[in-house]
């Protein structure tokens, strides 16, 4: 308890004194587009503490963490059955090397045709800009297995499912959770910008409209949040991280000190 | 004489390279009864590797068959614990010693405490009480091989397959472990093939010693070493009958390659 605290300190000083300085540096400020800092976070608590947390905040992490989830899903599924079969990879991974080109954001307009200003459009787009970094690390990560733990496994007649848990998962699980890193940044830049294309609701929405009324501090205010909300994601990734990956963390501490 | 547990006959083993077939493997036949320690000892590269993935059902051989406690193989067998050479790569890093050693037996008919008890009894076998929770990469190499013979213990196997077990720890561990084996044998009562380059460690160890050599690789010679139990490293290195095994599986080797060819062709 004691050292946690220790360890929020020390992360948190020197972010603070910057608040500090920022406060002071633009207390005076008469600039239109940069307003007081004070102004900012007055704005930030009147906005989302928490009065638009429910209409705006909520869609947009509803449609990142659903999109994600599908994303993770399928790219954890089909990087796996892509890594045992590297025959079936290789035939199709001229196609998939085409199709991970083009950038998620692409397909906005096309899917705005298709399925409408509706949270479908922002979690397919999500699902499929984040699930590239997540398949194509776990096949990887599959691919990569020591065959001599596959030797272990087939000559102790692990069965089928046994294999998939106990040696190949967690071989590929660095990998795939690295992706899976990825795969979240892009899902929260891809959330902002189908936002700003079509929706009706939703963080990046609302700071569209800000932008276009000419609302500085409630502007400032929106990229302040989404600062906040990346930070927090990371932050509970890596903790989730450390957990599934504890085996790894202590051996590499282990390995550094040696 | 007991019943033969492992039956090799006329195992043949050719791989197609650049359209060529290379015969890695020629003829080779043997057998080892219940409870026997065979010591299968050739040059490297003389395809013991091949082999022991045949026994193993790792690959299926070209022509004869491998057969363990009456059946022929054409898989991995239930009744066989396999401890490979290189005990980094065999032992899972995200698993206790505890767990690696519990991990084949999910594939056996066992309650939930059977398990357990079995887990225990085997890393008490071979010395690793205290390690049940470390993790395979908190312990030496010694022990980590440890750690595998007692995962093909708990197996509960008729046999036990080991390749070059002791190729990669350093010289007194290996003695530790080589009276660790000839223990466990005993105290299990399974049938030990090892596969070794160690001309002194097959002797030492070995009830038989089977010598591979030539092109394609066959069995040059099946020598019971006579040896009397228990063996002790400095005792049983001292007798003339040790010394006169040694020389002998030397000789056959050396035949194999240099001056010994005249000899042999």
């Amino acid at each position: 308890m004691k050292r946690s605290l220790a360890n929020i300190i020390t992360e948190l000083w020197f972010p603070l004194v910057v608040l500090i300085v920022l406060w002071v540096l633009s207390e005076k400020s008469t600039s239109f587009y940069f307003p007081p800092l004070r102004i900012v976070l007055e704005t930030f608590r009147r906005l989302w503490l928490f009065s638009q947390v429910r209409s705006d905040v909520l869609p947009s992490l509803g449609s990142l963490g659903l999109g994600y989830c599908l994303a993770a899903g399928v790219g954890i599924v089909l990087g796996i059955i892509l890594g045992l079969l590297p025959r079936v990879h290789s035939v199709i991974s001229p196609i998939m090397e085409f199709l991970r080109a083009i950038p998620g954001v692409m397909l906005l307009p096309l899917m705005l045709l298709l399925v409408g200003i509706s949270a479908t459009l922002k979690i397919s787009v999500i699902a499929y800009a984040a699930s590239w970094p997540i398949l194509l690390n776990t096949i990887d990560g599959v691919r990569g297995l020591d065959p001599g733990l596959l030797d272990v496994a087939r000559s102790y007649r692990l069965p089928w499912m046994r294999r998939l848990i106990w040696v190949i998962l967690p071989a590929a699980a660095p990998q795939i959770l690295s992706g899976m890193r990825t795969g979240l940044s892009l899902g929260v830049t891809v959330i902002l910008f189908s936002e700003l294309v079509g929706s009706i609701n939703g963080i990046g929405r609302r700071m569209l409209e800000y932008q276009r009324s000419f609302a500085m501090p409630e502007t400032w205010s929106c990229i302040l949040l989404m600062g906040i909300l990346g930070y927090g994601l990371n932050g509970g990734f890596l903790a989730l991280e450390r957990r599934v990956l504890k085996w790894d963390y202590l051996r590499r501490r282990q390995s550094i000190r040696a | 004489m007991t019943r033969p547990v492992l039956v090799i006959s006329s195992l043949c083993k050719s791989y197609v390279m650049d359209n060529a077939e290379h015969r890695v493997l020629a003829d080779i036949s043997l057998e080892a009864h219940e409870g026997e320690f065979l010591c299968i000892v050739g040059p490297s590269g003389a395809g013991k590797t091949t082999l022991l993935r045949c026994i193993a059902g790792l690959i299926s051989p070209s022509t004869g068959t491998v057969a363990l406690d009456g059946s022929t193989v054409t898989g991995p067998p239930e009744k066989l614990g396999v401890v490979f050479q290189d005990y980094s790569r065999s032992l899972m890093p995200w698993l206790t010693v505890a767990g690696n050693v519990m991990l084949p037996l999910h594939s056996k008919p066992y309650s939930k405490g059977e398990r357990s008890a079995r887990v225990a009894n085997a890393l008490r076998a071979v010395g690793l009480d205290d390690c049940h929770t470390k993790y395979p990469w908190q312990i030496s190499g010694g022990m980590q091989q440890r750690v595998a013979i007692a995962r093909a213990l708990a197996f509960e196997p008729k046999a036990l397959l080991m390749d070059e077990p002791f190729a990669s720890v350093d010289a007194q561990t290996r003695f530790d472990l080589e009276d660790l084996i000839l223990r466990v044998r005993d105290e299990f009562g399974v049938t030990v093939v090892l596969v070794t380059h160690d001309i002194d460690e097959a002797v030492y160890l070995g009830d038989k010693v089977i010598v591979l050599g030539g092109a394609p690789t066959g069995v040059r010679e099946c020598i019971a070493v006579g040896l009397p139990y228990p063996r002790d490293q400095l005792a049983t290195k001292a007798l003339p009958t040790y010394a006169y095994a040694r020389q002998r599986v030397m000789t056959l080797i050396r035949g194999g390659s240099g001056q010994g060819n005249a000899e042999i062709r």
